[in-house]
């Protein structure tokens, strides 16, 4: 035997575990889509009118602390607080968890919201460095500003944590936009289920391409540019074909971190936000999962399919990559934190379904696709390759990646319809379409750039630049 | 009624809004509608209608801002503004009120009492 | 050639034609919804204006005695999504006409026989609306509804009866106050302080009939009512044997507002429990009676923090003269009391008042300002010292801090800043 037939058999070998792995990565898509559809029709159904005003004048309605951890955001600061402010909600606070920010943030909040330094007591019950000082507004007395040293976004969201006064907290980034009625909204499974509820999350949207005014969206309306559209396309298919199906399979691992409603104890039983993570809103919640597992009680972490807060998406490749980078090596370092979950009955569903399924096919997707395409080639280059069969296998894979993108659009039609008019339609199933030929496929492999540089525990920070109206970090929003 | 006089309606509950229009429709008025504060300033200009039926609850501004703007602005500080609101707390109302609110009608409201109110406002507007 | 390939074919076939399907399902879809929606529109403004005349809502023009009848399930769904809407913001006649409107219209018939729904949300659903329709027929059923096995359900039925009123639909309310479940409890106490004064005599004749933890929310619900006829009874409460049942109603006298009661409260100040000592000074300071100056600066050195903190908010809302008992507490004896007069009148802002005065031209308000800030300072330095020596974790520390100090070496249960969630 020569090593060229040695190569050969490999390759074989090879090509058809691709394509047994690739049959049950979309039968397992498929499957998600399914349940998500039902579950969205569902819950379309039973919004009959909406009692938010109920729960609204509610004086029982649980009281929410919103943290907003916040470094170098002096741009955007003000008008951040100002609409968190005037968020449709009964009774909640405001505390802004300065990071040791360098740009002014600190005193452009003093100056606008009159604040005075207080010697508030709270307690540390998540450890923390050093607090500069807590600073209260005459103006809003909901508001607090706590300045701390630079500890990073974990860090910020412990101490806003231990500074924060009810038994809901909700974290927000500095620089997403809230629905109108989005506290509301995700506070309301904590109604129905108050002994069981421990973290709800909602969808996401991209803000790209809306018209913002006032820290609201006016307007909503498609990027120009493809970059994001691909984005929208995505976010609509991870959260109305993903998340949804998730949640209702018990196993949902992703909240963003753009915007999730907490519950404050079980947070600090499972021991707060994870500074050595990439992605600390992952972590957390796998931590939740692992926590109440644990005491064995009945708990729920859930998706509620409406639409809740607005983020800005990367427009150049350069900053989508470090983004899709860090979030990769995130899911990676999670996965290898908690490996003891993967596979483990004790876990429940959460073991058995919803890591495997990320250990699997998330983690693992994009590195054998990648290798899939390198292997057709060694394949042609060898003369082993079905040229007629591949042909066939090729159709059918773009033409299953464009069924689960538009059926995520319908999905979105039949649901929410954010997006008003026919061109917005149009230009969702086009894009839908052109995804699966060129963006796709360049995620894989950012991210197994990212495999690559978690194995090499490479753990320079994702920085994302921003352009328009808004700068600063970003935050993992998405994620299927 | 010899004229239609017109008149903005801001309320952010659409259901709420929709059937004030009618009702006010159904008075013999033009009617406009603005779902949040932002587009109430602008249509109170560009309108100039002869009242702001106004909630203090809307999304983005509240109704007390759309209050204050509007009588901070010389184009439209005329404008006479009964607000119509759930809120019912004395220092709610007592508030709109010196803002510079004409009058004050709490929900749920008798739409016979709110048309005659509106009746009132447009003749000592005129 | 080979099959595989033919199947392949076929699968490719087969997913193609799918995917045009779901294409034009979508355009379909949104296709159709649009046309419904602008039908919708335009045979509501057909609608409006007969509706209008039968629920009698424009004084210039006659009532109707009828709904106009129509066949179409359309126009039949829009009659009654508009008096839905209208039902939700209107009051008086035209309210019970709308009730009349859905009687005649047969939607009450409809939501009562959607109670019996197999899906849960089916029943809320109809639960909510029979609410709103606030037809009398629906009581029986409503009630029958609250011992649904779904809380959800229950919660609405509940809701519903608050909304229709009347003796029948609120006696259920009350029993319900002893649902095992808090929150369910909880919600009930509010449907019952939205139904108001009609409640109370309900409550009243209740009360002695109920568990413990129901009789408390009976309590908290009769006090946000804020009847006095409630009174008798709170007073009753605040000698019961639970120190909760005594806690909760010298709160709901505060509520209730009667100042009649001070001396009731001043009394409680003396209570062997702490809340219900911590709440009658809470309701004090709602009283605003000056008779209770004295108890309350008494109360200030309470050995519970909250108590201490009530005291001290109390005589802040007492006007000037509580003002001047603070300042005096300044120079307490007492630790404890001397830090909380500190904080509440930082919270009060008369700190910024005094310090603002330090400039001041009148030599006279200088000294007065010279010698509160002294009296603040020093008040503030020996608290630190104290919180420092509370928090030290070596009990050696600890000792000879107040040994320094001259104080008696603080239980962690009362020490400042400790009180459970600080200034919450």
């Amino acid at each position: 035997m020569t090593w060229m037939s040695v190569l050969i058999t490999i390759v074989l070998a090879f090509n058809r575990w691709v394509i047994f792995y690739f049959g049950l990565l979309n039968g397992v898509y498929l499957l998600l889509f399914l349940v998500s559809f039902v579950e969205v029709l569902r819950f379309v159904k039973r919004t009959f009118f909406s009692d938010y005003e109920q729960i609204l004048k509610s004086e029982m309605t649980w009281p929410i602390s919103m943290i907003v951890p916040a470094y170098n955001e002096a741009r955007n600061i003000v008008e951040t607080v100002r609409s968190l402010l005037a968020v449709n909600y009964g009774q909640f606070e405001v505390v802004v968890v300065n990071d040791g920010s360098n740009d002014g943030t600190l005193e452009r909040l003093i100056s606008t919201f009159e604040l005075k330094r207080t010697d508030r007591i709270y307690r540390r019950t998540l450890p923390t460095g050093p607090v500069r000082g807590i600073y209260a507004s005459l103006e809003h007395p909901n508001l607090s500003v706590v300045d701390k040293e630079w500890g990073g976004k974990a860090e910020a969201l412990n101490c806003g944590i231990n500074v924060s006064r009810y038994p809901l907290f909700c974290s927000v980034d500095a620089d997403s936009i809230m629905e109108d009625n989005a506290l509301l909204r995700v506070v309301k499974p904590f109604m129905e289920h108050p002994q069981e509820m421990v973290a709800a999350g909602g969808i996401v949207r991209i803000v790209n391409g809306c018209e913002v005014r006032e820290g609201r969206v006016v307007r909503i309306g498609l990027p120009k540019k493809p970059l994001p559209v691909f984005q929208v396309v995505e976010y609509l298919r991870a959260f109305l074909g993903g998340r949804i199906g998730w949640s209702s399979l018990r196993s949902l691992l992703i909240i963003s971190g753009a915007f999730g409603l907490y519950r404050k104890s079980v947070v600090i039983a499972a021991g707060g936000y994870d500074s050595w993570s990439e992605t600390e809103d992952l972590e957390l919640v796998l931590k939740l999962h692992e926590h109440m597992r644990r005491t064995g009680r009945k708990y729920r972490i859930v998706f509620v399919p409406d639409p809740v807060c607005w983020t800005e998406v990367p427009s150049t490749f350069r900053v989508l990559a470090r983004q899709r980078n860090r979030w990769h090596r995130g899911l990676l370092q999670s996965l290898w934190r908690h490996k003891h979950m993967i596979f483990n009955p004790e876990y429940g569903a959460i073991g058995m379904l919803g890591l495997p399924y990320f250990l699997v096919f998330e983690s693992l997707g994009p590195f054998i696709e990648i290798l899939g395409y390198i292997t057709v080639a060694l394949s042609y280059w060898l003369g082993v390759l079905n040229i007629d069969f591949f042909v066939l296998f090729l159709i059918f894979a773009v033409f299953f990646g464009v069924f689960l993108s538009v059926a995520a659009v319908l999905l979105e039609e039949v649901s929410f319809r954010r997006y008003p008019g026919w061109e917005h339609l149009a230009r969702l199933v086009f894009y839908g379409v052109l995804e699966n030929f060129g963006y796709r496929q360049i995620l894989a492999i950012f991210k197994v750039k990212a495999f690559w540089d978690f194995l090499r525990r490479r753990r320079a920070w994702g920085r994302m630049e921003r352009e328009g109206f808004r700068a600063g970090p970003a935050s993992p929003t998405l994620r299927t | 009624m010899a004229e239609q006089a017109r008149i903005l309606i801001a309320d952010g509950d659409a259901p709420v809004r929709r059937f004030v229009a009618a009702l006010l429709v159904h008075g013999g008025y033009e009617v406009h509608e603005a779902a949040d504060g932002e587009s109430a300033l602008q249509k109170a200009v560009s309108l100039a209608p002869r009242l702001l039926v106004l909630d203090i609850v809307l999304p983005g501004k509240d109704g007390f801002e759309v209050i204050n703007s509007l009588k901070s602005n010389p184009a439209t500080s005329r404008l006479p503004i009964l607000v119509l609101s759930v809120k019912d707390r004395e220092e709610d109302v007592v508030k709109a009120l010196d803002l510079g609110a004409e009058d004050y009608v709490i929900k749920p409201f008798s739409p016979r009492e709110l048309q005659a109110r509106i009746r009132k406002i447009l003749e000592r507007s005129r | 050639m080979d099959p595989v390939r033919l199947l392949m074919v076929e699968v490719v076939e087969g997913v193609g034609v799918f995917l045009a399907l779901l294409t034009f399902a979508i355009v379909i879809n949104k296709a159709l919804r649009e046309v419904g929606e602008a039908l919708d529109r335009h045979r509501r403004t057909l609608i409006e204006p007969a509706v209008f005349e039968y629920l009698g809502a424009a004084s210039s023009r006659p009532q109707r005695d009828a709904l106009p009848r129509s066949s179409s399930r359309r126009d039949r769904r829009l009659v009654e999504e508009f008096l839905l809407e209208a039902a939700r913001v209107v009051k008086g006649e035209t309210r019970d006409r709308v009730t009349a409107a859905f009687e005649a219209l047969g939607s009450v018939r409809e939501a009562i026989r959607a109670l019996h729904s197999r899906r849960w949300w089916k029943r809320a659903e109809a639960a909510e609306r029979l609410g709103l329709m606030r037809s009398r027929t629906a009581v029986a059923p409503l009630v029958a509804l609250m011992s649904d096995p779904e809380a959800e359900v229950r919660i609405r039925a509940a809701r519903a009866l608050g909304l229709v009123r009347g003796s029948t639909s609120i006696r259920p309310l009350v029993s319900a106050l002893a649902d095992p479940s808090r929150w369910s409890a909880i919600r009930v106490a509010e449907i019952l302080i939205n139904v108001g004064v009609e409640a109370v005599d309900e409550l009243l004749v209740a009360y002695e009939t109920l568990p413990l933890n129901a009789r408390v929310s009976a309590l908290d619900v009769l006090g946000r009512i804020r009847s006095l006829r409630a009174v008798g009874l709170m007073k009753q409460c605040l000698s019961d044997a639970h120190p909760d049942i005594r806690a909760r109603a010298a709160h709901g006298l505060g509520l209730i507002g009667d100042p009649g009661t001070a001396p009731d409260l001043i009394r409680a100040l003396r209570d062997t429990e702490w809340p219900p000592r911590a709440m009658a000074a809470k309701s004090l300071g709602r009283l605003r009676d000056p008779a209770a100056i004295g108890p309350l600066r008494e109360s200030m050195r309470d050995r519970q923090w909250w108590v201490r903190y009530n005291s001290g908010e109390a005589l802040r809302a007492l006007g000037p003269e509580g003002l001047e008992a603070l300042i005096d507490m300044l120079s307490s004896d007492d630790p404890y009391a001397r830090h909380m007069a500190v904080a509440q009148l930082e919270e009060g802002r008369v700190i910024d008042h005094f310090v603002a005065d330090l400039t001041s031209n009148d030599a006279g308000k200088r000294a007065a300002a010279i010698r509160f800030v002294d009296k603040v300072t020093a008040a503030a330095r020996i608290d630190d010292t104290t919180r420092q020596a509370a928090r030290s974790a070596q009990e050696g520390v600890r000792h000879a801090l107040s040994n320094i100090l001259k104080t008696p070496s603080p239980a962690p249960a009362s020490s400042p800043g400790k009180g459970d969630g600080g200034r919450s």
